[in-house]
C-alpha cells in the first residue's frame, strides 16, 4: 500500500482571468521507505505541493491519503494531531526552538503527544547523526549544518508516516549540504523511513531513489535514479 | 451513646459503602470494556482485517494502544513482503546470469566447431584457436564477476569496517592500475591528506573504488588524465575519482550503476557491466553513498562518500 497518494489536486488562488493555478492535477504515489525528490523551478508549485501533502494547507480540489487516512475529511484540531503523530517537517532554516537545548528539541514532538520517548531509538538517530556531544547545547550555539541535524533527529524522533523535507540544503553551503544529504538519504534507508524532499537542485534530486518533475503546477516526469 | 446517633452513623456508612460498591462497579465496567476493545482491535488485526477503521486521531488511550498494534501489524507485514523480495532477487540473479552466459558459451560452440573443420587452413584454424582462446578468457572473467556478486548480494560476504589510513588504501588502488594506464600513457594523480582515518572495510572499499578507476581507465582515450583525490568533511569523507575521458550520455547517467548495464558505445570495449553495480553495493552497506557527474566527450567524475566514523 502506498504511504502516500494525492488524487489530482489542485489549487487555484484568484479568479478568472487572473486565476493562478498553483497545482493544476497532481497524481502521485510514494511507497512506504522510498526517499523521493520533488524538483522544479520557483513557482512550479513545488512548495504548495509539498504544503498540501502536509496538511499545512487545503486543496481546491483533489485529495491527499496519508496512510490510507484522507486528510480533506479532517478538521484543524485532528489534523495537527495528524501532522503530530504521522508527518515529521524538515526546513530550509531548520526552526529549531531557541530557548530549548538540543536534546529537548529532538524529543519535542513525542513530548507533546504525552509519549516518553523511545530511548533506544531516539539514542540512534543521536548517534547516527553525530550529535553526542551536542545534547546540552542551545541552538544558536551550532553550525547551520548542526541545526539542521538536529531538525532531521527531530523529525525522525516520532517515527512519522513520512518526512517532508523543504529544500533542505538550502541554507547551507556545499560541503555540509553533502554531509546533510548524506544522512537524510543514509537515516532513510536505516529506519525504513519515507522522505519527499523539495529541492530545485538536479543535483541533490539526483541522490533519492526517484525524481519527480513538476513544472507549472503539474508532474512532466517520475524516474527511478541510480 | 443515643440510638440516634448510632443510626446516623450507620447510615453514613452504609451511604459509604453503597457509594464505594457503586464506584468500585463502574471503574471496573470502564476497564472491563477498555479491555474489551483493545482485544476486539488485537482480534481484527489477528483476523486479517486490518487496522482500516481504528481511530488514531483521538487522544483516548485507546488510540494509543492502537497506533502502536498498527505498527506490530506493519513490522510484521514488512517482513512477509522482504522474504518475498528476496526469493524474487534470487530468481532475477539466477535469470540475469544464465542470459550472460550464453553469449560467450555460444561463441565458444561456433568457434570451436568451426576449429574443428578439416578443410579450413591452419592460419585460419589457428586464428579461430586464438578467438577461441579469448572467449574462454572473458567467459572465466564473467564468472568470477557473477560469483562475487551474488555473494555479495546474499550476504556470505560480511563487511568489517573499521577506522582505516585512507590514504594506504587509495594508494593500493592507483598501484594497483598503474602498469595498465602506463601502457596507454594515461597519468594517475592521487591526493589525499596524510593522517585521514576514515570508517570501512578495507578490502572491499579497496575493491569498490578500484572499479571506478579502472572504468575511468577503460573509458580514457591515450594519454589521458585520471584523478583520484580525498576531502573531509564532517559527517563524510568524499573520496572523488574524475578523468577526461568519453563521458556518459545524460539520459544514462542514472543506468550505469544498474545490474549488466553499459551504454552502446561501449560495447567494443571489454567488461560486464557490473563494476558499477558493486561498487555502489559495497559503499551502500556501509552507510556510504555514490554521486555521479559526467559530460559527454568530456569526462566523469564519480564521488564516493564514506562515513568519518563508525556507529
Amino acid at each position: 500500500m502506498s504511504i502516500l497518494k494525492t488524487e489530482d489536486l489542485k489549487k487555484y488562488y484568484g479568479e478568472e482571468p487572473n486565476i493562478v493555478r498553483a497545482l493544476d492535477g497532481v497524481s502521485l504515489e510514494i511507497e512506504e521507505g522510498e526517499f523521493v525528490a520533488v524538483v522544479g523551478t520557483s513557482g512550479s508549485g513545488k512548495s504548495t505541493l509539498l504544503n498540501m501533502m502536509g496538511g499545512l494547507d487545503k486543496p481546491t480540489e483533489g485529495k491527499v491519503i496519508i496512510g490510507g487516512k484522507d486528510l480533506s475529511g479532517m478538521d484543524d484540531e485532528r489534523l495537527t494531531i495528524f501532522r503530530r503523530r504521522r508527518i515529521g517537517f524538515v526546513f530550509q532554516n531548520y526552526n529549531l526552538i531557541p530557548i530549548l537545548n538540543v536534546y529537548e528539541n529532538i524529543v519535542l514532538p513525542v513530548a507533546l503527544d504525552g509519549e516518553t520517548p523511545d530511548g533506544t531509538y531516539i539514542n540512534k538517530i543521536i548517534s547516527l547523526l553525530g550529535l553526542e556531544e551536542k545534547l546540552g547545547e542551545m541552538p544558536n550555539n551550532l553550525s547551520g549544518g548542526q541545526q539542521q541535524r538536529v531538525a532531521i533527529a527531530r523529525a525522525l524522533a516520532s517515527k512519522p508516516a513520512i518526512i517532508l523535507a523543504d529544500e533542505p540544503t538550502g541554507n547551507l553551503d556545499s560541503r555540509t549540504s553533502q554531509d546533510v544529504l548524506g544522512l537524510i538519504k543514509m537515516t532513510s534507508r536505516q529506519f525504513h523511513q519515507t522522505v519527499v524532499m523539495i529541492t530545485h537542485n538536479e543535483e541533490i534530486a539526483q541522490l533519492a531513489d526517484r525524481t519527480i518533475r513538476i513544472e507549472d503546477g503539474r508532474i512532466r516526469e517520475s524516474r527511478w535514479n541510480a | 451513646m443515643s440510638n440516634g446517633l448510632v443510626l446516623a452513623i450507620a447510615a453514613v456508612l452504609l451511604c459509604a459503602v453503597c457509594i464505594w460498591a457503586g464506584v468500585w462497579i463502574y471503574m471496573r465496567r470502564k476497564y472491563v470494556d477498555f479491555t474489551n476493545a483493545v482485544c476486539g482491535s488485537i482480534d481484527q488485526i489477528l483476523s486479517g482485517e486490518g487496522t482500516g477503521d481504528f481511530d488514531f486521531d483521538d487522544e483516548s488511550l485507546l488510540s494509543k494502544i492502537q497506533m502502536r498494534l498498527e505498527s506490530l501489524a506493519d513490522i510484521t507485514e514488512a517482513a512477509a513482503r522482504e522474504s518475498e523480495e528476496q526469493k524474487k532477487q534470487v530468481q532475477s540473479i539466477v535469470s540475469d546470469i544464465s542470459h550472460q552466459l550464453k553469449t560467450p558459451i555460444a561463441n565458444i560452440t561456433m568457434y570451436s566447431d568451426t576449429a574443428l573443420r578439416p578443410e579450413l587452413s591452419e592460419e585460419t584454424r589457428q586464428q579461430c584457436l586464438r578467438t577461441l582462446k579469448n572467449q574462454v578468457r572473458k567467459l572465466d572473467s564473467l564468472i568470477q564477476s557473477l560469483l562475487q556478486m551474488s555473494r555479495l548480494e546474499n550476504e556470505i560476504i560480511v563487511l568489517h569496517p573499521r577506522e582505516n589510513v585512507l590514504k594506504n588504501t587509495l594508494f593500493e588502488v592507483a598501484e594497483s592500475i598503474r602498469l595498465r594506464a602506463q601502457k596507454k600513457g594515461t597519468e594517475v594523480t592521487l591526493e589525499c591528506p596524510e593522517n585521514l582515518h576514515v570508517y570501512y572495510d578495507e578490502k572491499w572499499t579497496a575493491e569498490a573504488i578500484f572499479n571506478i578507476v579502472d572504468n575511468s581507465v577503460k573509458y580514457t582515450g591515450d594519454c589521458g588524465k585520471i584523478r583520484i583525490c580525498a576531502e573531509p568533511l564532517e559527517i563524510y569523507t568524499k573520496i572523488t575519482v574524475e578523468d577526461n575521458g568519453t563521458g556518459i550520455a545524460p539520459e544514462h547517467i542514472n543506468d550505469v550503476c544498474r545490474r549488466f548495464f553499459r551504454e552502446e558505445k561501449s560495447s567494443s570495449i571489454e567488461g560486464v557491466g557490473i563494476g558499477l553495480y558493486l561498487t555502489r553495493e559495497i559503499i551502500t552497506k556501509q552507510n556510504g553513498y555514490l554521486k555521479i557527474k559526467s559530460e559527454e566527450g568530456k569526462g566523469t567524475s564519480v564521488s564516493v562518500y564514506l562515513p568519518n566514523q563508525g556507529k
